[in-house]
């Protein structure tokens, strides 16, 4: 497994190829599910972690070393993601503010998703979030990243994170236990 | 086990078989081939550019060239011909072929 001292290592010694394996052999799932839990659909995701190599690759040469590369590699995903969500909005077949009806069409359309009772109770809750609510909580709940990583992440501050992420929590611990 | 791992089964989300591991190796060799066509293409691209806009400043050229040719000619024709019309019928003569032609 490579570590983050490594993946420095690779980019101080301009050994970019060798730094992008080593940043998949990382982080390669995590960027799949952070991107998926964004963008819903496994294809899109499919396509959003592509584009997200391709600005991994080509940002390498001119990284500043400001964050940890992980947390540079989780901005990026998270940008090409909202990209994406934005663009399929624009086209109309997106999950949007219309409740959990379309957040459910959107979700079932995706031969790669599967809805038990658990996960339709999550989901639920998760619908009745708001869309920075959701991406707040699924980074803190599910991808397990600090405050301070997120709030590099997204750009929002620390402190409307933490709000954000106490709310939704809230909603969704009562929701669940209310529902399961 | 940490969260990220498995919290993707409570969420409902699944992936073909053998996913991960593939993409993994497909995303890198994306990085290493597409450079190359993309170049390919790019410099393609820029040759077709340039071709459509040498013919296109050829074609406006031609065209140029002989629209101005055949107004000459038909101008010069017309003024040959005026020197034959009598001079009562010239302000109709003039009218049908100068006048009425450019509407």
């Amino acid at each position: 497994m490579e570590t983050e001292e490594h993946i420095i290592q690779h980019i101080k010694n301009k050994q970019l190829e060798l730094a992008v394996t080593a940043i998949s052999n990382a982080y390669h799932e995590m960027l799949y599910w952070h991107i998926r839990k964004l963008v819903k659909h496994h294809d899109a995701a499919n396509d959003a972690l592509q584009n997200t190599y391709v600005r991994i690759f080509k940002g390498l040469a001119n990284f500043k070393f400001k964050s940890s590369v992980k947390t540079w590699c989780y901005r990026i995903a998270y940008n090409e993601s909202i990209r994406l969500v934005g663009q399929n909005q624009k086209l109309g077949y997106g999950n949007s503010n219309d409740g959990s009806t379309d957040y459910f069409a959107h979700l079932t359309a995706d031969p790669y998703f599967d809805l038990d009772a658990v996960s339709h109770a999550l989901h639920e809750s998760l619908s009745k979030l708001s869309e920075k609510q959701q991406r707040v909580f699924q980074m803190k709940y599910f991808d397990e990243l600090t405050f301070e990583e997120i709030a590099k992440i997204t750009s929002w501050n620390t402190n409307s994170i933490k709000t954000a992420f106490y709310a939704a929590k809230e909603k969704v611990t009562i929701h669940v236990m209310e529902t399961v | 086990m940490k969260k990220e791992h498995s919290h993707h089964k409570q969420m409902g989300y699944q992936i073909p078989e053998g996913y991960l591991e593939h993409s993994k190796k497909e995303m890198l060799d994306f990085l290493e081939h597409p450079t190359k066509e993309l170049k390919s293409a790019e410099s393609s691209w820029k040759k077709n550019i340039l071709a459509i806009a040498a013919t296109a400043v050829l074609a406006v050229g031609i065209f140029s060239i002989n629209s101005y040719s055949t107004q000459d000619e038909s101008f010069e024709q017309l003024t040959i011909e005026s020197l034959e019309i009598p001079e009562e019928d010239f302000d109709q003569w003039f009218d049908e072929n100068f006048v009425l032609n450019d509407v």
